[in-house]
């Protein structure tokens, strides 16, 4: 009984001492921890063009977790930006570290590490009226690229849109 | 009158054809070209550490992917991801010069352009012999296996090879 029960404390012991090897691991390489409100799906209005008579519209769909960004070019016919297809993607490892702007407000400035240069490179979240409603924005800046915005849901609206120029947002070619 | 119906039928029938030779532009992409194959590029020493990296090409009936990988690791085991694109791909079956069997791959990306050609191969690999894929850019051959090797080293030079992003 006695050897098992120190059998035991010695798995529990290697277990927290793994768990805290785990935690110093990943913190080695990454300055800041992204906060939950900026992780997950965010899509950005591209652009819209006539494909044999055809309107076709263009959504950015980025995915963000703390070690990941994924970027999606995904198209539809429908105004209201439903059906969206997928059309091609691009991933890349991530680390992201505080980047205090004006009145000490706390944005994320992220740094690709396989790639040279990223045109934009910070991002902060912020509420804006969009058609009247109040929506969470991710704004996305820096790095030599002009600023755009990203939505919880697809919007349809010049206002908002990215243009032709980002479909490169995350440039491979170095 | 009958000259306007033999017009009609015969406008039918090249409307029909062009139908025809659109969808039959595409075709499948066979079963043994499909699946993981990988690309040796090089190594170089990072802080006193020798990193080997690899390329991994990922073929299936309607997409096409590249992944960068690198390792520590002389046998290339234990691979850590770095980068990867992919996209939507149709293929066309083509024979080259040398009445090979070839796979031209289109993607949306750039979608009037051909994106890269592949075809099958056997090749010696320490003396035993074995398949690989061929990716053919740009006048280069890049070999792949279903494994990653140590062997038939593509280059830096050619470790953006597939612009399947912008």
């Amino acid at each position: 009984m006695r050897t098992m029960k120190s059998g035991k404390n010695l798995l529990l012991g290697l277990g927290s001492l793994i768990f805290a090897l785990l935690l110093i691991g990943p913190r080695a390489q990454a300055n800041a921890k992204l906060p939950k409100a900026y992780q997950g799906t965010w899509y950005g209005y591209a652009y819209a063009n006539r494909v044999n008579h055809v309107k076709t519209y263009y959504v950015i769909q980025l995915k963000i977790t703390n070690n990941q960004l994924d970027y999606n070019f995904l198209k539809t016919t429908k105004p209201d930006l439903s059906g969206l297809v997928w059309q091609w993607g691009e991933r890349t490892r991530v680390t992201y570290s505080k980047n205090y702007r004006k009145h000490k407000q706390l944005g994320y400035h992220f740094d690709a590490s396989a790639f040279n240069s990223l045109d934009v490179n910070k991002m902060q979240l912020s509420q804006v009226k969009v058609a009247g409603q109040n929506e969470t924005r991710l704004k996305f800046w820096g790095g030599g690229g002009f600023p755009v915005s990203a939505f919880r849901q697809p919007v349809n609206s010049g206002d908002w849109a990215w243009g032709d120029d980002y479909e490169d947002m995350i440039p491979t070619d170095e | 009158m009958e000259i306007r119906q033999w017009l009609l039928a015969s406008m039918a029938l090249i409307a029909g054809s062009v139908a025809i030779s659109i969808s039959a532009q595409a075709d499948t992409l066979p079963e043994d070209y499909q699946g993981n194959w990988y690309g040796y590029i090089s190594s170089e020493k990072v802080h006193q550490q020798r990193h080997y990296y690899v390329g991994q090409v990922t073929l299936t009936g309607d997409q096409v992917a590249y992944d960068y990988f690198y390792t520590g690791n002389k046998q290339l085991k234990k691979l850590q991801w770095k980068w990867g694109a992919s996209a939507l791909a149709t293929y066309k079956a083509k024979t080259d010069k040398q009445n090979r069997q070839n796979y031209r791959i289109y993607t949306p990306v750039y979608s009037d352009e051909v994106l890269a050609r592949v075809r099958l191969t056997v090749t010696k690999l320490n003396g035993k012999k074995i398949q690989a894929l061929v990716l053919h850019t740009d006048d280069e051959d890049l070999y792949l296996f279903k494994k990653p090797t140590r062997s038939h080293a593509w280059g830096f030079e050619h470790e953006d090879e597939l612009y399947i992003y912008y």
